[in-house]
């Protein structure tokens, strides 16, 4: 099995304000230009992160988010893994149905930002019942 | 709206009649918390609420440290806007920190022009004047 480095891993409670926001991503992106990981992929984990904690706090019932960063090693992607205790949102299907900009509305363009990001993305529910969404880069 | 509400940018205005437009000089960051304030900044910037009313806008990216979706949208949709009033927007100093999330969005039209500095945005904004 290869070995992963886990560089980043924060319990973020709900709500938690503009700062905790934007220090999830911030440190997110200082650990990992620490850790080796290229910086445009970087850039694109925490932009990515940062929608989805922001959407989190802006729609979502969790009380809580923990965001996990994975570099695996060997030709593996780069992963980004959050859980929550949220009822679930179903970003896979919100992704995919999301579309490019067109200056006519101001709303969705962060499902269309992820897509762009992602290589790939899946949800689960973990057996405790809570939301497991893993995103690959 | 996002529970708790933090302006993460300052923003100061230029009246630039010589180009019909207003220059906006944004600092800080446009994120989930803040973009609705720049949405109404814009719009009141646009409605001539803060100063002379002009159709083009020109936006100092120079201190932006992040801009979100949200940002970007907000910026779109005021770009698509003053088009219609067949002003423009064009923006410059885009940092590279700033531009990640730009560059994501790939859009199928430009909604927007990035020149690459003040000189370069004004004389954008007098050969089409």
């Amino acid at each position: 099995m290869a070995m992963t480095t886990l560089f980043f891993d924060e319990v973020l409670r709900t709500p938690a304000g503009p700062d905790a926001v934007r220090n999830i991503r911030v440190h997110l992106l200082e650990r990992a230009l620490g850790a080796g990981v290229d910086e445009s992929e970087a850039w694109k984990m925490a932009a990515v992160a940062d929608e989805l904690v922001s959407n989190m706090e802006e729609h979502g019932n969790a009380k809580w988010v923990r965001v996990q960063a994975e570099l695996p090693q060997g030709k593996d992607p780069l992963r980004l893994r959050l859980k929550d205790n949220s009822s679930g949102f179903n970003l896979v299907l919100a992704t995919a149905e999301a579309n490019p900009p067109t200056g006519d509305n101001d709303r969705g363009l962060g499902m269309w930002l992820i897509r762009q990001a992602t290589r790939s993305l899946r949800q689960q529910r973990t057996a405790k019942g809570e939301t497991e969404t893993i995103l690959e880069f | 709206m996002p529970t708790k509400t933090a302006l993460n940018f300052t923003y100061s205005l230029e009246d630039r009649p010589e180009c019909g437009a207003s220059l906006i000089r944004l600092k800080g960051s446009v994120d989930a918390f803040s973009y609705m304030a720049l949405k109404t900044v814009l719009k009141r910037i646009s409605d001539g609420e803060l100063g002379a009313a002009r159709r083009n806008m020109l936006i100092d990216f120079r201190d932006v440290q992040y801009c979100a979706s949200s940002g970007w949208s907000v910026l779109f949709l005021q770009s698509a806007l003053l088009k219609e009033r067949q002003g423009r927007m064009v923006l410059f100093d885009v940092s590279e920190r700033a531009s990640h999330a730009l560059s994501l969005l790939v859009m199928r039209e430009p909604l927007l022009q990035v020149v690459e500095d003040e000189a370069a945005a004004l004389e954008c904004m007098a050969r089409a004047a």
